[in-house]
């Protein structure tokens, strides 16, 4: 096996080729100036970076090579203090990409010692981070705005759990109640999550709804409408309130006996500024219905007050003798397309 | 006399939350609206003592209800789930309830804007 060579190579000649094609790959910007602060070096990149040729840029300070003023005497600065210390300069900078436009850069100028321990010269190296910037930028947004998600969040669960417990004498049919609304909240955001938080389709808001009254004799919901994504603060709305219904109806309608049956329908109708989304709740084959509740409780006032304020919309709940029924417009404006 | 405050919040648990806190501890509710537009109406339409303002109502900022509160010389809080940057300059010495906030938070938080208003 052949010996490995001597690294570097001793031969001066050899020594520069190598140390060439790893300047000349690298994507970050290689230079180095001299005590003048003129350009005495520039590799390929740098001269893309520029838009210029060698013969064009070596030999010229970083004002003669067209930087603005300022930034010009920033680097003369920094150059001056590298020489002055000996140690290391570091920062960043937006610059003029020939092609890509202003891009962000960071750098380090770094001391070269002659023989006798002087700097004879300084070296420099840049790399674009303008894509990992942004991403430190986006970070910090979504951080935020997850932030303002949590403390949205449980404020709704401290007014569900205060109206829970308002309208409640017993603690355990609080605490079941209390859980319900949780999971009911928790099924939504899972919905939401899965399509990253921009819409949710109604059909499975729908699904998830309804899915804890489902019984084993099979299926109670005739569910029925076209294709439509609502923005995911109705979304969660409009779960909780179908949530609301189905407790109501398993309590009091028709999932009350066996044989009642739950229709939830919807459709789109046009309207003079936007589409409507209409949706029906109807109740049939439950117990004959003697009168609408005279306290309103919480699932009530969700179901119409909530709505109401929550989709821009109207919610009307009616206690007819055939059966409950809900008739909720919700008005689609231009964030919630409707797929053909 | 009860005291009568008008409710500017997109998240209707949250303005149910509101109205009872606010029945509780001695204050009527004029309404509570989800947006600037229909606090504006109403602000035209009742008498208003105080306000309470969600800085943020579904994505847009609720700053023309608060210009029209400053106006009026009607005081007014913010609540809000992102802390106390973000607000204007001239509303930064406003009051803010963070999100979420204790009965006896927004007791505390209103008094002293309910001291200062001329008795009736």
């Amino acid at each position: 096996m052949a010996a490995v060579p001597a690294f570097p190579p001793e031969d001066p000649a050899a020594r520069t080729r190598l140390y060439e094609a790893v300047l000349q790959a690298t994507p970050d910007l290689v230079y180095v100036f001299d005590l003048q602060h003129r350009f005495i070096y520039a590799n390929h990149a740098l001269l893309s970076m520029w838009g210029r040729s060698w013969d064009d840029a070596i030999g010229k300070t970083c004002l003669e090579l067209g930087y603005e003023p300022w930034h010009a005497a920033m680097h003369d600065e920094e150059i001056e203090r590298v020489i002055a210390t000996g140690g290391p300069v570091r920062g960043d900078v937006p610059f003029p990409h020939v092609t890509q436009g202003v891009r962000i850069y960071d750098y380090i100028f770094t001391p070269v010692f002659g023989p006798d321990g002087k700097v004879e010269a300084i070296a420099g190296s840049t790399r674009d981070v303008t894509e990992r910037r942004q991403h430190e930028q986006h970070m910090r947004l979504l951080v935020n705005e997850l932030n303002h998600r949590v403390k949205n969040t449980l404020s709704l669960v401290q007014s569900m759990t205060a109206q829970t417990l308002r309208g409640c004498t017993d603690t355990g049919e609080a605490q079941d109640r209390i859980e319900q609304r949780l999971m009911a909240l928790s099924e939504a955001h899972d919905i939401l999550t899965r399509k990253h938080w921009r819409g949710a389709p109604m059909d499975e808001i729908v699904r998830a709804a309804v899915a804890h009254c489902q019984t084993s004799e099979g299926e109670r919901f005739d569910v029925e409408g076209p294709i439509v994504i609502l923005d995911p603060r109705r979304a969660v709305a409009l779960a909780m309130a179908l949530h609301e219904l189905c407790t109501n109806a398993i309590k009091y309608g028709a999932l009350s006996v066996p044989d009642g049956r739950v229709g939830i329908r919807w459709q789109v109708e046009a309207g003079d500024a936007h589409p409507t989304l209409s949706l029906r709740w109807q109740e049939q084959g439950g117990p004959p219905i003697v009168q609408a509740p005279e306290r309103r409780g919480f699932g009530t006032r969700l179901v119409e007050r909530g709505l109401r304020h929550d989709l821009g919309g109207d919610s009307r709940l009616s206690f007819a003798p055939e059966g409950v029924s809900c008739i909720i417009d919700i008005p689609l404006t231009n964030a919630e397309p409707v797929a053909a | 006399m009860t005291r009568r405050i008008l409710i500017v919040e997109d998240e209707s648990l949250i303005a149910m939350l509101l109205e009872d806190l606010l029945a509780d501890i001695g204050y009527t509710v004029v309404a509570a609206v989800p947006n600037v537009d229909e606090a504006l109406t109403m602000l035209a339409a009742e008498d208003v003592d105080l306000a309470i303002v969600d800085v943020n109502l579904g994505g847009t900022p609720s700053f023309p209800v608060a210009e029209a509160l400053a106006k009026r010389g009607i005081p007014f809080l913010f609540t809000t789930g992102y802390g106390q940057r973000g607000l204007p300059e001239h509303f930064a010495t406003r009051p803010v309830l963070q999100k979420p906030f204790r009965r006896v938070d927004l007791e505390a938080a209103l008094a002293p804007l309910a001291a200062d208003l001329p008795r009736d």
